[in-house]
C-alpha cells in the first residue's frame, strides 16, 4: 500500500484529499505545514511514494518544502498543488520545475486519481 | 501606500532640495566674504585717507602757529611792535560772513598779556573791518575783547623752567565756555633768560568747525591731548573708543611712537588696534600730530564693510527666491509623484487581494466538489459519515465562500481596509483587516 504525504494549511482540503486518497486505497499522512512535514521526514524511517504539496503554506512555500526534502531527505517524489496557477511567478516556478502539478480546485475522479496510479507505478479499478 | 514610503520620498525631496541649495549657500558664503573684505578694505582706504588729511592739516595748523608767533618774536620790543601786532592779529573774513578766528597776544614774564585789543582789526585786503561787522565779529568771538583763559602764567613758567624751549604746545585747556588749546614761541635775550612770547589761541570749536567736520562727516572721531583729555568725539562709539584708548596706556605707546616719528621728519604716529567695547569689537585707526594730539577713527567690525550688505542682500534675496521655487516645484512635483503611487499601489493591492479571495475560494471549491464527488462517485456510503462530510467540511467550504462574498461587499462599501497577509514568493498578499479587532480571516 502506497504512502501519500499531503500537505495544505487547509482543514477542509486536507480533510478532503485524504478522504479521496483513502477511497483509492492509499495510506496518507498529513501536514498543515511546512516545519509539520519536514518533522514527518525526520520522526518516521517510513518514506512517503509521493507528496502532495500545497504551494501556500504558513511558514513558507511548497517550493521551499520541496527544496528541503531534496537537500535534506534525498526526497524528490513531489507533486505540487495550488491555487495560484493563474500568477505568473507561480506558474513560471511551476514550469521550470519540471515537476507534476495541479491546480485547485482539483478534480479527483478524473485527474488525479488516475496520474497517482500511474505515478506510482499503481493499477486502479 | 505605505506610510514609510511616502516619508522616503519626502525625505528625498529635501534631500534634492538641499543638494540643489548647497552651491547657493556656499557661493552666498563666499561672496559674503568677498564682498565683506572688499568692502571693509575700501573702507578703510576712506579712513586712512581722511585720517592721513586730518594729521596733515592738524601739522600745519600747529606749525603755522609755531612759524607765525616765531616770526612775531622777532619784532618784540620793536618800534614796530605795535604795528607788528595791529598786522598779526588778523580776522580773516570771508566774503559769506564766516571767519576763522587767529588771535595772537604777546605773553610777560610774569604771565600778563599785553592787551592786543589795542591792535587794528583788518579785513583780508589789510583795510580796517567795517564796524558793524567788527561788532557782530565781537559779539560772537569774545577773545577780540577778552583773553580765554584766566592765567597765562603757565606759559612764562614753561619757558623759564625750560632755557632751551623755543616752542610751546600747550594740552587742550578748559576756558570758560571752550576748551582751547595755545601755540607759543619764546623770545629770550643772549643769556637765554626769557623776556616774552608770543602766543596764538585755537578753540576746539573753531579746529572741528573749520578743520575738522569737513573731513570727518560720518565718522565716529575722537581727538584728544597728551593728557588724554579729549577735545572731540563725535558719537558714543567714539566716546567708548577714545575711553579704552587712555585707559589701555595705548594713548602714551602712541605718543612715544609718534615723538620718533616727528624725529624721523613724519607727522607722527599711524596705527590701527582692535579694541573691545561695550557694543562689540571695534576697529580703532588712528594718527598722532607728532605727540601733541592723537585723532582717531573708530568702526565697529559688524558694521564694518556693510557698504557690500545691500549687493548681497540682493543676491540673498535672489538666491532663497530661487530656492522657494525649486522647493515649491520639488513639493508639487513629489505631491503628484505620490498620489500616482498611491493610485498604482491601490491597484497592485486589489490585484493581489483578488489573489487571497481566489485562492479561498478555489479552496473551498475543492472541499465541496471533493466532497461532493466522493458522494457522487460512492466512494462514501455510509449515512452518518456523509452527513459528517455535508455538516462539517462541506459547511465550512460554503460558510467561507459566504464570508469572503460579505468581505467584497464591505470592501465596495469602503467599509473595511486591506492589510498584508505575508508574502506569496516575491508577491505580497493582502487580506481584509478584522473589524472591532477580530480576525475576520476565512
Amino acid at each position: 500500500m502506497s504512502l501519500i504525504l499531503v500537505v495544505d494549511d487547509e482543514p477542509g482540503v486536507l480533510r478532503t484529499m485524504a478522504d479521496w486518497l483513502a477511497s483509492d486505497g492509499y495510506q496518507v499522512a498529513t501536514a498543515a505545514n511546512l516545519a509539520q512535514a519536514l518533522d514527518f521526514f525526520k520522526t518516521t524511517q517510513q518514506r512517503p511514494d509521493a507528496a502532495l504539496l500545497d504551494i501556500k503554506l504558513p511558514d513558507g512555500t511548497g517550493f521551499e518544502l520541496a527544496d528541503r526534502l531534496q537537500a535534506e531527505f534525498g526526497f524528490d517524489r513531489v507533486i505540487y498543488i495550488t491555487a495560484f496557477f493563474w500568477e505568473e511567478e507561480t506558474r513560471s516556478e511551476l514550469v521550470r520545475r519540471a515537476q507534476p502539478y495541479f491546480e485547485k480546485p482539483l478534480k479527483f475522479h478524473r485527474e488525479v486519481l488516475p496520474f497517482l496510479r500511474r505515478y506510482l507505478g499503481q493499477q486502479g479499478d | 501606500m505605505s506610510e514609510s514610503r511616502s516619508w522616503q520620498r519626502w525625505f528625498f525631496f529635501l534631500l534634492v532640495t538641499v543638494i540643489l541649495a548647497a552651491p547657493l549657500v556656499v557661493t552666498y558664503v563666499l561672496l559674503a566674504r568677498d564682498l565683506r573684505a572688499a568692502a571693509r578694505a575700501r573702507h578703510l582706504r576712506q579712513i586712512n585717507n581722511q585720517l592721513n588729511q586730518l594729521q596733515e592739516q592738524l601739522n600745519d595748523v600747529k606749525w603755522d602757529a609755531l612759524a607765525d608767533t616765531y616770526d612775531d618774536t622777532l619784532h618784540l620790543g620793536q618800534g614796530d611792535e605795535a604795528e607788528l601786532l595791529r598786522q598779526t592779529l588778523m580776522w580773516y573774513v570771508y566774503p559769506d560772513g564766516h571767519s576763522f578766528v587767529e588771535g595772537i597776544a604777546v605773553v610777560n614774564p610774569d604771565g600778563s598779556l599785553r592787551p592786543s585789543r589795542q591792535a587794528a582789526v583788518i579785513d583780508d585786503e589789510g583795510q580796517p573791518l567795517d564796524p558793524q561787522r567788527l561788532a557782530r565779529l565781537k559779539r560772537d568771538h569774545p577773545w577780540l575783547e577778552h583773553p580765554w583763559l584766566p592765567d597765562y602764567r603757565f606759559l612764562a613758567r614753561a619757558f623759564q623752567k625750560d632755557r632751551e624751549r623755543e616752542f610751546y604746545v600747550s594740552p587742550l585747556l578748559r576756558a570758560p565756555g571752550r576748551l582751547v588749546f595755545v601755540v607759543a614761541s619764546a623770545r629770550r635775550d643772549q643769556d637765554g633768560s626769557f623776556q616774552a612770547a608770543v602766543m596764538l589761541q585755537h578753540s576746539m570749536a573753531d579746529l572741528w568747525k573749520n578743520i575738522i567736520a569737513p573731513a570727518a562727516a560720518g565718522l565716529n572721531l575722537w581727538l584728544m591731548d597728551r593728557r588724554g583729555t579729549v577735545g572731540i568725539a563725535t558719537s558714543p562709539l567714539a566716546r567708548a573708543s577714545a575711553r579704552e584708548f587712555r585707559a589701555t596706556g595705548a594713548l602714551e605707546r602712541v605718543l612715544q611712537k609718534g615723538k620718533a616719528a616727528r624725529a624721523h621728519g613724519d607727522y607722527g604716529a599711524v596705527g590701527s588696534r582692535t579694541q573691545k567695547l561695550g557694543a562689540g569689537e571695534a576697529l580703532l585707526s588712528y594718527r598722532s600730530e607728532g605727540d601733541s594730539f592723537v585723532v582717531g577713527v573708530v568702526e565697529s567690525k559688524r558694521t564694518l564693510g556693510a557698504q557690500g550688505q545691500a549687493t548681497l542682500t540682493a543676491f540673498g534675496g535672489v538666491a532663497v527666491l530661487s530656492l522657494v521655487l525649486l522647493a515649491l516645484a520639488g513639493a508639487v512635483y513629489t505631491l503628484a509623484s505620490l498620489r500616482r503611487e498611491r493610485t498604482s499601489v491601490e491597484k497592485a493591492t486589489l490585484r493581489r487581494y483578488a489573489g487571497t479571495v481566489s485562492h479561498q475560494v478555489r479552496n473551498h471549491l475543492l472541499t465541496l466538489r471533493g466532497s461532493l464527488e466522493l458522494i457522487a462517485q460512492g466512494r462514501v456510503q455510509d449515512r452518518e459519515r456523509i452527513e459528517q462530510m455535508l455538516s462539517g467540511p462541506c459547511q465550512e467550504a460554503l460558510e467561507g465562500i459566504q464570508q469572503t462574498v460579505e468581505e467584497l461587499e464591505a470592501l465596495s462599501r469602503g467599509e473595511v481596509d486591506l492589510e498584508y497577509d505575508g508574502q506569496m514568493g516575491g508577491s505580497t498578499m493582502y487580506r481584509i483587516r478584522p473589524r472591532d479587532g477580530k480576525d475576520d480571516e476565512a
